[in-house]
């Protein structure tokens, strides 16, 4: 009897594990909650909460000023206004965006804020890779300068060249724009070496922009020891001063189904301590009837 | 829950997973590759990618700058006239060129900048070729030209001549070339950060080359003024050889000059047809240039060894006849064989060689020295055949003959193969055919009706049924029986209970249940005697109501199963003074007084329930 009722309950156990990882994931590009090779769910589980805060509206980063970090991860949808205002007001105190985006709005935001970075169209590709994929390049550092101080080289996912700014991260001489997306070299497309990473200063803060926003996803987190992709994020999320993370406009916020439900709860208070007391009630009423 | 629920349940379960996997009969696999690299304009999935590290650095730039490093050494070689060292370093340059190539290949960039650079490479590679061979001709052209001065012999002296004046002016159009393609080099090494400093030393050096070998002409046409010139009005055709002996793979050289004297003056025919004959059968054509000159290239390749006579003529006008000496040389035949395949097909693949690759030559595949295909090489001297063979051991050889080319005849090492061919199975035997939806679904059916037959034999021996009979079995026989002798074999009585009578009470036959309480009572305690009659009670209400396993259920949970008997109440409370005896340690003498009260009224009660 007792050895069948723990198997039931070890079954039974599993079962709710497995189904709660299947409902609780999804497969959105960069969703924190996508645990597969896209999402960003490593980066988020692994960050600091202590000293990483999410911003979830442009009120959230009044309160920060001087040497505050937000990262702006993969942003979505065009910025509104008050995001905008929100941005360039976060900067005139001193403080400093990290915007990683290639394909995405990050344009806007950078036009926005009065950055003159500009991301440009286009695949960049080079000889320097680490898989038979023109589009997996490497990158080196060309200043020594902080997040890049202490890195060699990192390995991106289909960046985007960048134009503007101090370059931080660049792609070898062998390298080129893949303007048509045919993964080769073409007779107009000339090899050249492309900032994939810049800084600018935009009033008393700075602007840092990343030309790749997946170095954040699961699989490129860690892609080898020849690659400090995992010091390079180390060295942006660990300092001494306050890291904030945008939640307002950032693809890692997607979620779909039951991830949606579970989001809503956990970031929801009210919705978190309804839940908690039908939890209570849940419980209360089993014991009630145990003691009956 | 009722046992036939149960299994019922645990069926439709089973038989819903089985309608479920129907589903995915087409696609059988739930997580394909194909499903996790979904396109995305973002990123690609590493995990489905090869590894293929490189590094421009490290991986192509010093490729390309040992290739920079070879064309300024090999100039000044032919400069010096070191013309050994110079085919050395052109054969180095082409091997280094290879590898750059492999490269472009290999990572699809035939547009590139690195492609360009590789094309003026070849193409200087090309030049330099020309040069050296220029270079050499010039050199035979000038001891010819001393020794026809030697000999007063005007025809050839001015034949040979010409044939100068024709190499001089190639050599320059080759610089000019060469200019351009250096420029083209040095711009994109500039471009990659490539020091090209020996491009340039290349350039200046070929630069130099043309100068002194317009300035050696000058000095020989010095010389050339003393000569007295017959006064004759003929066309003459002259016929001179780079070298007159060679091996397989060498590439002779043949020029000459077609031209007519009139007085002291001649003149250089141009457009005239010129045809080379080797051993009286016709080589090679050509046509005569502005200057007069011919010349053609004659490879030894199918030319068996031995000498053989080589004249050129136009029309009516024969040269002199000159005498190739061909050298034999040995060859090496190779052979790989492949594992076969179902049908006993074995691939063979190996080469020829005699010193170099050698070209269209027949081979023999033998094997078990009875059977031969023949095949031939291709033109890198490789040749590869399908040979079907039976089951068993077999050895399998390539023979090179040799016949008509000036080489020896080779063998490659004996290779042996062991040719398994698979039994084809019968179709009678096939039960399940594979690629039949119809079989799938035939073979599903099976599994199902499978299970249905286990499911089916299982609800027939259910152990609850089981336990019912042997209550029954066992009231039958001995109304007063107690509990533990109730209980099916493979239940102990009292496994999920502590305070179980120990194995010195088993009780004595024809015991009554109140002798066998009393008799604990006094041997093991009121708890004891209590339990013993609870499962005496317990069997026999689950005997009536039909519960299997009661065993499993608390004294509690059977007290509110029992519903709609008459006993259900005396027994409730017999449960209710037993649970404060045995739970809650109650062993007072009214309590034990008040059991024995239950104990007495119940089993009135259950033998008035069951007749």
């Amino acid at each position: 009897m007792r050895t069948s009722f723990w198997i039931a309950a070890l079954v039974l156990l599993a079962s709710a594990l497995l189904l709660t990882a299947h409902l609780t994931s999804n497969t959105l590009e960069f969703s924190q909650y996508n645990t597969g090779w896209n999402g960003t769910s490593v980066f988020f589980s692994g960050l600091d909460r202590h000293r990483v805060t999410t911003v979830l509206s442009p009120a959230d980063l009044a309160p920060y000023r001087n040497n505050t970090l937000l990262l702006i991860i993969a942003p979505e949808r065009l910025p509104s206004v008050q995001e905008t205002a929100a941005y360039r007001s976060f900067l005139e105190r001193g403080n400093t965006i990290l915007l990683a985006d290639d394909f995405g709005t990050g344009n806007a935001i950078l036009r926005g804020i009065g950055s003159r970075i500009v991301i440009l169209p286009g695949n960049l590709s080079s000889i320097d890779r680490a898989y038979n994929d023109p589009y997996a390049v490497v990158a080196y550092p060309v200043a020594n300068v902080s997040p890049v101080r202490s890195i060699s080289a990192i390995l991106l996912n289909r960046p985007a060249p960048l134009e503007g700014g101090n370059p931080l991260l660049t792609s070898s001489i062998m390298s080129w724009i893949d303007t048509n997306g045919n993964k080769r070299i073409d007779r107009d497309e000339m090899m050249g070496r492309f900032a994939v990473m810049a800084r600018e200063k935009v009033g008393r803060g700075e602007i840092i922009v990343l030309s790749d926003p997946s170095i954040f996803i699961n699989s490129m987190r860690d892609p080898g020891a020849t690659w400090d992709n995992q010091k390079l994020i180390d060295d942006i999320v660990n300092r001494a001063d306050p890291v904030l993370i945008d939640q307002m406009n950032s693809r890692t916020t997607g979620t779909e189904g039951m991830s949606t439900i579970l989001h809503v709860m956990k970031t929801s208070l009210s919705t978190e301590i309804v839940l908690i007391i039908v939890l209570l009630l849940i419980a209360a009423v089993a014991w009630k009837r145990k003691l009956v | 829950m009722r046992a036939d629920a149960k299994y019922a349940l645990i069926a439709a379960l089973a038989l819903g997973v089985l309608l479920a996997l129907g589903l995915f009969l087409s696609s059988p696999l739930l997580y394909t590759l194909e499903k996790d690299t979904f396109p995305s304009q973002f990123h690609d999935n590493t995990a489905v990618l090869k590894m293929q590290t490189l590094n421009s650095t490290t991986d192509v730039l010093p490729l390309m700058q040992d290739l920079l490093g070879y064309t300024g050494p090999v100039v000044v070689s032919i400069r010096v006239n070191n013309i050994e060292q110079a085919r050395h370093d052109l054969e180095l340059f082409a091997k280094s060129r290879g590898s750059l190539n492999n490269l472009i290949v290999k990572l699809d960039m035939s547009a590139s900048e690195m492609e360009e650079f590789s094309k003026s490479k070849a193409m200087q590679h090309q030049l330099l070729t020309e040069l050296l061979n220029s270079s050499v001709s010039l050199d035979a052209l000038e001891n010819l030209e001393i020794r026809y001065r030697d000999q007063n012999n005007p025809d050839m002296l001015l034949s040979v001549q010409y044939e100068g004046d024709a190499l001089r002016k190639k050599v320059q159009e080759l610089y000019n070339q060469y200019q351009v393609e250096t420029g083209k080099v040095t711009a994109i090494s500039t471009q990659f950060g490539l020091d090209a400093t020996d491009e340039e030393t290349g350039l200046v050096e070929f630069e130099q080359y043309v100068k002194e070998i317009d300035r050696n002409r000058n000095q020989q046409d010095e010389l050339n003024r003393i000569i007295d010139f017959p006064i004759r009005r003929s066309a003459r055709l002259s016929f001179l050889m780079s070298s007159d002996n060679g091996v397989y793979g060498d590439r002779i050289e043949c020029f000459g000059y077609y031209f007519s004297l009139y007085g002291y003056r001649a003149g250089g025919v141009p457009g005239k047809e010129v045809t080379v004959f080797l051993d009286s059968a016709p080589v090679s054509s050509t046509i005569t240039d502005e200057l007069g000159s011919y010349n053609v290239i004659i490879p030894i390749e199918r030319i068996p060894a031995g000498p053989h006579s080589l004249y050129a003529q136009s029309g009516t006008t024969l040269s002199d006849i000159q005498t190739l000496t061909v050298q034999s040389v040995g060859s090496t035949t190779t052979l790989s064989v492949t594992r076969s395949d179902n049908k006993g097909d074995v691939t063979c693949t190996g080469s020829v060689t005699a010193n170099r690759p050698v070209r269209s030559a027949p081979v023999q595949l033998v094997w078990d020295t009875t059977h031969i295909v023949e095949t031939s090489t291709d033109a890198q001297g490789k040749f590869k055949a399908t040979l079907r063979l039976p089951g068993g051991k077999h050895t399998v050889v390539a023979r090179f003959f040799g016949e008509g080319f000036p080489i020896t005849p080779s063998e490659s090492m004996p290779q042996v193969v062991d040719v398994s061919i698979p039994r084809i199975i019968p179709a009678y035997m096939q039960i399940i055919p594979a690629d039949n939806t119809f079989g799938i679904l035939l073979a599903v059916a099976m599994i199902i009706l499978l299970f249905i037959g286990i499911a089916w034999y299982y609800l027939h021996r259910l152990p609850g049924r089981g336990t019912f009979d042997l209550l029954k079995r066992a009231e039958a026989s001995s109304p007063g029986t107690p509990a533990t002798d109730l209980l099916p074999p493979d239940v102990e009585p009292g496994a999920d209970e502590p305070g179980q009578p120990s194995a010195g009470t088993s009780p004595p036959p024809d015991e009554s249940l109140l002798a066998r309480y009393a008799r604990i009572l006094k041997a093991e305690g009121m708890s004891v005697a209590a339990w013993v009659v609870y499962r005496q009670f317990a069997g026999r209400v689950a005997n009536e109501l039909f519960i299997p396993k009661h065993t499993a259920l608390t004294p509690r949970e059977l007290s509110h199963s029992c519903i709609q008997r008459p006993f259900c109440r005396t027994f409730s409370s017999f449960v209710s003074t037993y649970e404060r005896i045995r739970y809650g340690g109650q062993r007072s003498v009214a309590m034990q007084e008040e059991f024995e009260t239950r104990i007495q009224s119940t089993q009135s009660e259950l033998e008035g329930g069951s007749p």
